[in-house]
């Protein structure tokens, strides 16, 4: 059965669709927003560890769930398994309105300058896709500042010589750092390296009507219980439905996304939350839900004149899959450092990001957000007993000590790291799932051991003892993770990408892209800010097309 | 057989099942009403732990129905919920899920506190913490500032049943602002079992235990974390009084515990170290006269400590309760005591 | 006109009644009686099970000065998982446990739970390092018993209370981690509360 027609459908809710919804319906298209989860509650959950989205032993706090959503990894050995969302291979994704940002750490970083030019930078590497993006960082630039005003960003870049230039400075002051980012900075500062403040999508002071951060410890994992943690569910949300052009279904998941025979995406398919079979046309449609998924609706959207998933006539959707190789290290200090003020990471080094000989990018470094008491029992200097007494005295002696400094490696696009779809597993509904392959590239792990022994020599200078190196695993292992990225790649090139530098597939001209899908490599950082940015730049496409009648 | 007898005979078996089924049926809610819980709500999972800890506790000699309502009052939701227990149970996918009472349930119980303990539900009734959701939650000048969070409900309407979405619209820094359910209005956000749990054990005499909502549970005050507070860094001295601990889960420091931050209200300067209850009657909160129990009518200066203005309302003040020290009425350094300016008689007889 | 009952149908009349009455009556003190026995404390394990699991995570989490394993109920945080979320863990306890079991009656001629502490981890360690007699475990690894059984108790013990363990935060007690965490309302005006 269909439904009346709209200006716009969206799926996805998270970071990048909940923006391209409050831009388009403020600017008076109607849209509909499918959502696969619910609205986040935060009593439902609070603070408990074993139900933390980053510790999800007993399920996802904010989705998936276990009974419904499954996805197929495939190992280096060529062994397949199913996992569930709760499980460490599923990649951490979420499932609410808002996504990932509702329990998010909220570090707001801009790409640098380089991030956008690669491969003109390092030239070409052997067994990758390395490649410019279509777009600069002066483009994006407006973006970023947009993304940093609408959401709210706390920051100070006074002592970061490295970031590209800014034309507005933050809006909101930096945190301050805690006991554990006074130290490194000390440490840091002697040894000529340039610590700051981590920008934070996170009030420090009341900013657009939500309070200021009250430092909880439980925060990383969790959602926030004020609302002091910017995520499109807070902020540009609220505004889209009050303009009472855009509506939020959420409990749909969306199976297929239908193009015509003249090559146009008519409508999108989906099961409501009373798994019945929708039908929702639209002008246009914009796929944001995350990097894997989004990249499974294409490869299911399968049509006439796509007959391998819609826009995927070069077999490039899925491809590149990117997330970040996390790296760094780990010691005891001999006094206590912990506060019971949260969430802990506070100070980034970007010392490390481009510009070192023979890395291809590198990566910032930053001190960690507290660990609650289960997920501490895994932090473990190497031949460390895992039981017995021995555990007991390790977890009351140094819990309070810990100084750990880690941070995301800009990982190496390659081919053969990728989301397809399995030929038989199937979620709930009957849609076919995602399958994850590949690995990463080998200049990753290189990136990887040069950045933990950084942080190693850091944390060895601060005088701390038993440090221990958290640096890649010499096995080759899948990419992913909660920033994954790069599956539908922008570019100029129709042979080698998957969108246009809009956002908008080749060769269907209302079907958009708008999340991380779109980087064409993932930066030295956590991804967020990039994905709201490149939606705000996406929406802006979009309506000035629309204005053109070029969409209708 | 004939027609009137088959019709007899049919009449006689409905009868008796009929009556079969009443006496069954009343039997059991009799059963249920006055036997041991014992046997009766402890024969569930769920139940066990309750009536363990009602068993050793100071309310042990009433029966669960005195509080709680008997099988023979229970209303339609209290037999539902009971029926919906006996399905889950036989369901091997579902875990066991806690016993909670459900917020229309606390206040009716409430109604029994108050018939043996009607002294201290009319202090109650006196104090700020009888404060009603109206009260707390439509207030345009608390609202205008900050946006209305989960978090609220830590403290006020801790029992309620749903999220802050399904009380209160919108949340956000403009209004108007109304409660979804009008019903709620007059109702009280900290009623008796926030700081009190019934089936406190008598052996550890714990009649003050704080309900926490993000566990759905009551922690004994003595249980709870003893919250170093800071002034300028240095620790401040905290009484021992386990209870000041309760009280300090609302009227709490910020994340850094910094004295007098967010809604500290702990005690410094000449009063460092004393409980809020050395002060504060528990019920009413009222702290009316309690200067005379440690002061003479006249401090050391002369001065009618009853009618200072000890406000705490202004943390400039220099007379505020909570922060007086020394030094802000004497800024020359502090006067000897009069008595010391006398000579003791044992000092007169030393050589 | 009123029809006279017949004293002899009242009669009857009555005797079905007490019938119903006496049936229903008894009935209910049946059921009573019936149901007047404690449930058993465990949803999944059998009482063997639970006597073999609780040492085994004592070994995991032993008491010292402070609550170890069993005081903090990490078994019925185990057991409540194991009959819900948890649930595709089952053959992996009822399995593993009969095989420990067995091994240690194979290796050490007596029950697990009546061997000394110290031969207890030694037992533990024999499976951590899948030494265990190989024909009692056939193609189950032993370390993946163990290290279920290591992860699932560290979870009982550092979890929140809510699930089972953790009783009374022994964990957080232990690590000096105050709970529950004190948070200040914001203050949105210097001076005046409101």
């Amino acid at each position: 059965m269909s439904l009346p027609k709209v200006n716009v459908v969206i799926v996805g809710a998270g970071a990048g669709g909940g923006i391209v919804a409050k831009e388009l319906a403020t600017a008076g298209l109607s849209v509909v927003l499918l959502e696969r989860g619910e609205w986040p509650r935060y009593d439902d959950h609070n603070d408990d560890e074993l139900n933390s989205q980053r510790t999800p032993v007993l399920g996802n706090p904010f989705g998936p769930d276990d009974k419904r959503h499954r996805r197929v990894v495939v190992y280096n050995n060529g062994s397949t398994r199913v996992v569930l969302p709760s499980e460490g291979g599923y990649n951490n994704n979420a499932g609410c309105v808002g996504g990932g940002a509702v329990s998010y750490g909220a570090m707001a970083w801009r790409f640098m300058p380089q991030d956008f030019r690669l491969r003109s930078i390092y030239g070409e590497v052997k067994d990758s896709t390395l490649a410019d993006w279509p777009i600069s960082y002066d483009d994006l630039e407006p973006y970023y500042e947009k993304a940093e005003y609408e959401l709210g960003v706390a920051g100070d870049y006074t002592n970061n010589p490295f970031c590209g230039p800014r034309k507005k400075p933050f809006p909101m002051p930096a945190f301050p750092y805690n006991k554990e980012a006074l130290l490194i900075e000390k440490t840091a500062t002697r040894m000529g390296l340039h610590p700051f403040p981590i920008p934070m999508l996170r009030n420090s002071v009341p900013y657009n009507g939500r309070p200021a951060c009250i430092h909880m410890r439980s925060c990383v994992g969790f959602a926030c219980p004020i609302n002091a943690k910017a995520g499109s569910h807070n902020t540009v949300l609220p505004i889209a439905m009050a303009t009472g052009h855009c509506e939020v279904r959420t409990g749909c998941v969306a199976s297929e996304i239908v193009v015509d025979d003249r090559g146009r995406a008519r409508s999108v398919r989906y099961f409501d939350a009373k798994n019945r079979g929708q039908e929702q046309p639209a002008d246009l449609v914009v796929v944001s839900a995350s990097a894997t998924e989004t990249a499974r609706l294409l490869l299911n959207s399968k049509s006439k004149l796509f007959p391998n998933g819609a826009g995927n006539n070069n077999d490039w959707v899925g491809r590149n899959l990117q997330g970040h190789l996390y790296v760094g290290a780990a010691g005891f200090l001999e006094d206590e450092v912990y506060e019971e003020a949260g969430p802990g990471a506070t100070l980034a080094i970007c010392d490390f990001n481009h510009g070192i000989p023979g890395l291809i990018g590198g990566g910032a470094l930053c001190n960690e957000f507290i660990p609650l008491p289960y997920l501490f029992t895994n932090m473990r200097p190497p031949g460390e007993p895992r039981w017995g007494k021995a555990h007991k005295d390790f977890q009351r002696r140094y819990y309070k000590r810990l100084v750990r400094l880690h941070g995301p490696v800009q990982e190496i696009p390659n081919f053969a790291a990728r989301v397809s779809v399995d030929p038989t597993v199937k979620d709930a509904w009957g849609i076919p799932v995602c399958r994850l392959s590949g690995t990463r590239h080998p200049a990753d792990f290189q990136q990887g051991d040069f950045l933990s022994k950084q942080a190693e020599a850091i944390l060895k200078e601060m005088g701390a003892t038993r440090v221990w190196r958290s640096g890649p695993s010499p096995t080759p292992s899948l990419s992913g993770g909660q920033h994954q990225a790069g599956t539908c790649r922008m570019g100029d090139d129709p042979k080698t990408s998957v969108t246009d530098r809009h956002g908008r597939i080749h060769q269907i001209d209302n079907l958009f892209v708008a999340d991380g899908s779109l980087n064409v490599s993932n930066g030295g950082f956590n991804p967020a800010l990039t994905i709201m940015a490149l939606a705000y730049w996406v929406s802006h496409h979009i309506k000035a097309g629309w204005k053109g009648s070029q969409l209708r | 057989m004939n027609i009137s007898h088959r019709f007899k005979f049919i009449y006689a078996t409905w009868f008796i099942l009929a009556i079969f089924l009443v006496s069954f049926g009343f039997g059991g809610l009799l059963w249920f009403n006055y036997a041991n819980p014992q046997n009766t709500c402890a024969t569930c999972h769920e139940e066990v732990s309750h009536v363990k800890s009602w068993q050793s506790s100071f309310h042990r000699d009433l029966h669960c129905r005195n509080c709680h309502g008997g099988s023979l009052t229970l209303n339609v939701h209290a037999l539902k919920e009971h029926a919906n227990r006996i399905v889950q149970h036989f369901q091997p996918a579902s875990a066991e899920t806690a016993v909670h009472l459900t917020e229309a349930q606390v206040l009716t119980l409430q109604e029994a506190c108050r018939n043996c303990h009607p002294r201290s539900y009319a202090d109650w009734q006196s104090s700020g913490h009888s404060a009603t959701y109206q009260k707390i939650f439509l207030d345009p000048r608390h609202n205008q500032m900050e946006q209305m969070a989960p978090e609220c409900l830590r403290c006020h309407g801790m029992f309620y049943d749903g999220h802050i979405e399904d009380l209160v619209a919108p949340l956000a820094t403009n209004g108007p602002w109304a409660l979804k359910d009008p019903a709620k209005l007059n109702q009280p956000t900290i009623p008796c079992l926030a700081c009190h749990q019934i089936h406190g054990t008598a052996a550890a005499f714990r009649p003050v235990q704080l309900y926490v909502r993000r566990e759905k549970t009551s922690i004994a005050a003595d249980l709870l974390p003893i919250t170093p507070i800071t002034r300028n860094g240095q620790p401040v001295k905290l009484s021992h009084d386990p209870t000041q601990r309760l009280c300090t889960q609302c009227h709490a420091p910020n994340a850094f515990r910094e004295l007098g931050s967010q809604d500290d209200r702990t005690p410094c300067g000449v009063h460092e170290g004393l409980s809020c209850l050395d002060c504060h009657s528990s019920h009413s909160n009222s702290a009316k006269g309690s200067c005379a129990t440690c002061h003479p009518a006249n401090s050391h200066c002369g001065l009618d400590v009853e009618k200072m203005d000890t406000t705490f309302f202004s943390k400039t003040s220099k007379h505020n309760i909570h922060f007086v020290a020394c030094l802000d009425c004497h800024p020359q350094g502090i006067p000897k005591k009069k008595s010391e300016s006398i000579p003791k008689p044992s000092a007169a007889k030393a050589p | 006109m009123i029809t006279p009952v017949s004293r002899r149908a009242a009669m009857k009349w009555a005797a079905a009644g007490t019938f119903g009455l006496a049936a229903g009556i008894g009935t209910t003190a049946g059921l009573a009686r019936w149901i007047r026995t404690e449930p058993a404390p465990y949803r999944f394990f059998s009482e063997a099970e639970a006597r073999l699991l609780i040492p085994i995570c004592e070994q995991i989490i032993p008491r010292d000065d402070t609550p170890g394993a069993t005081d903090a109920g990490v078994i019925f945080y185990i057991d409540r998982q194991l009959s819900s979320v948890f649930q595709r863990h089952q053959p992996t306890y009822r399995l593993g446990l009969d095989a420990f079991r067995k091994t240690c009656l194979q290796v050490y001629k007596s029950p697990f739970e009546q061997l000394e502490f110290a031969r207890q981890t030694e037992a533990l360690r024999l499976i951590e390092s899948n030494k265990a007699p190989k024909e009692l475990w056939g193609d189950r690894s032993q370390s993946a018993f163990f290290n279920l059984v290591l992860d699932h108790t560290k979870q009982g013990f550092y979890g929140s209370p809510r699930h089972g363990g953790n009783r009374d935060y022994a964990s957080y007690r232990m690590m000096g981690l105050a709970y529950p965490n004190l948070i200040g309302q914001n203050r949105y005006a210097a001076g005046r509360p409101i």
